[in-house]
């Protein structure tokens, strides 16, 4: 048993598991926002991920329960919960830190998903078998979703 | 045997449905009460929206056959993909893995015969619907309508024919049967006009008009059809058309001008409301050029007129 | 991992293919190895359901990404189902070309 428990311990601590992909089901229509107003023009900004913004989005727009959200998005009502304050810490840190809000594709799974490498251009998909997130080809991780 | 006449076209908007519509109704008048209107175009059947007060009278579901692999007894010997045509059938051994792509199915029953494990199986799959129609003009309508999606539209065709040929066996009949088919000149315009017995081309005197009507002669000749050339909304384009019907010694049964006013009444859908003397006259012209053609088909000299 | 990048001839110096089941070659590159085999399509002429029958292969071949120019949705739906990657180049470049890419 003690052994058993040391063992997980290392599989732990050498390699985090995998994050399962969360569903979402449209990627944000903005790639970021920019306060104005503002004397000393901040050049930081905070990464808002595709899935911390359809969190918010079902949570707060579309009103569902954390238990209905967690649902469409194919994770526990746990993980949904974390992913969303996540998401709300992060939009109240913008807001008053006077941040640039980007939006980034994090560990998103798209329904009917394409995506877009910004440096050699080349469109794929990502299917459930492949865990790197970035350009096949190219390996840039500078990519984005496709509308 | 009831007689067989397809009203087709090379090029679509010619006025098909116009001359189908109005044909069946002046036969009706002047030459038999027993006249049949099949509307063949089964992407979008519309020669019922011209009887508002028309009744459906009967409906028909018809369905194809798609095979299904059962994975349990297929042995992934990939015999049926051989023997399929139309690459229909996906075998992936490694992956144990065998499908049949309904959309690409023909129906041809080749791959049930192929395999000997008995792990194929047909099951029907809706195709479409044969609606008869009583508009209270002849004998109605018989219309097919193609499941939204499906590209079978040759299958769909032939099931229509069949049903209509079912119920108009009888040997001595002297109805006649009207065949609005498909624009084009592909496989179902080809299915339509196969069997029948007379072919009615609706051309129009525009450059288009003239080309695609000449693929559509070529057809005809190749298949060795009878045929006769209406000429629709004559008055626009040229007079390229008149030379080339003359240079191929082929008949015009008829014209009918064009008309912003007949236009204006098709859209309405009041082709059959107090019809103007003119456009009467052009479709009893043509209803006796086909009289008289027929006539001389079957070798009978004598007639009423 | 395999990579299969559709090509209009049988060597790396051949223009890539932008037709995924019409394509005359099929060029197959280990990325472990980066050795790189040349497989003929037997299916480019065929009538219909080509993509199909290309997808059919691929996943035969256990390839496990297709670098093509564009795919039909019959295909895509296959290959989306046996967990392919899929990737889409539009540009005019040499086979060659695309796996230095992908060597980095």
């Amino acid at each position: 048993m003690r052994i058993f428990s040391l063992y997980l311990y290392e599989q732990k601590f050498i390699m985090a598991r995998p994050k399962t992909l969360r569903k979402v089901v449209k990627p944000p229509g903005f790639k970021g926002y920019k306060p104005y107003g503002h004397q000393h023009a901040q050049t930081k900004c905070v990464e808002l991920l595709y899935e911390e913004y359809e969190a918010i989005k079902l949570a707060d727009y579309d009103l569902m329960t954390h238990q209905q959200a967690s649902e469409v998005m194919g994770i526990s009502r746990a993980t949904f919960a974390r992913i969303y304050e996540r998401a709300r810490r992060k939009m109240a840190e913008a807001l008053v830190e006077v941040k640039e809000i980007k939006a980034v594709y994090g560990h998103a799974l798209l329904d009917k998903s394409w995506l877009i490498c910004h440096n050699c251009n080349a469109r794929f998909t990502i299917p459930e078998t492949i865990r790197n997130r970035n350009c096949p080809v190219c390996k840039s991780f500078n990519v984005e979703a496709l509308k | 045997m009831p007689l067989k006449i397809a009203v087709a076209s090379g090029k679509g908007g010619t006025g098909k449905t116009t001359v189908s519509v109005n044909l069946q109704y002046f036969i009706s008048k002047s030459l038999t009460d027993e006249v049949l209107l099949v509307d063949c175009d089964v992407e979008e059947p519309n020669d019922r929206i011209f009887f508002p007060d028309s009744k459906t009278t009967s409906t028909l579901e018809v369905t194809h056959a798609i095979p299904e692999i059962d994975r349990n007894k297929c042995l992934f010997c990939r015999k049926c993909v051989d023997y399929c045509e139309f690459n229909a059938i996906v075998v992936i051994p490694p992956a144990h893995f065998a499908e049949i792509n309904a959309s690409l199915c023909h129906s041809c029953g080749a791959c049930s015969v192929a395999c000997r494990e008995g792990a194929i199986r047909e099951k029907p799959h809706p195709l479409g619907k044969i609606t008869t129609v009583n508009t209270g003009i002849g004998e109605g309508i018989v219309e097919g309508r193609l499941e939204v999606g499906s590209a079978m539209q040759t299958l769909m065709i032939k099931e229509l024919k069949k049903n209509v040929s079912k119920h108009h066996r009888d040997a001595d009949s002297d109805e006649i049967i009207l065949f609005d088919a498909p624009p084009g000149t592909s496989c179902p315009v080809v299915e339509t006009i196969a069997d029948v017995d007379y072919v009615i081309l609706v051309a129009e005197p525009t450059p288009f008009g003239l080309n695609d009507m000449t693929l559509m002669v070529e057809l005809l000749v190749e298949m060795g059809k009878p045929f006769g050339v209406v000429i629709n909304k004559a008055g626009l384009g040229n007079k390229e058309i008149y030379s080339f019907l003359k240079e191929q010694e082929i008949e015009l049964l008829g014209e009918i001008p064009f008309n912003k006013e007949y236009a204006g009444k098709y859209a309405e859908g009041k082709l059959l409301q107090n019809i103007d003397p003119h456009a009467r006259r052009c479709y009893s012209d043509i209803v006796t050029s086909i009289e008289r053609r027929l006539l001389q088909d079957e070798g009978i000299n004598y007639f009423k007129w | 991992m395999k990579t299969l990048i559709t090509s209009t001839t049988s060597t790396p110096e051949g223009p890539f293919d932008k037709r995924f089941g019409r394509a005359a070659w099929f060029c197959v590159l280990d990325e472990k190895t980066g050795e790189s085999t040349f497989i003929k399509n037997e299916n480019a002429e065929g009538q219909s359901g080509i993509g199909t029958k290309t997808a059919e292969k691929v996943v035969e071949l256990g390839v496990g990404k297709v670098i093509s120019g564009d795919f039909g949705p019959k295909a895509k739906k296959l290959l989306d189902k046996f967990g392919v990657q899929m990737v889409i180049i539009n540009e005019d470049l040499k086979v060659i070309d695309i796996i230095n890419r992908i060597k980095g």
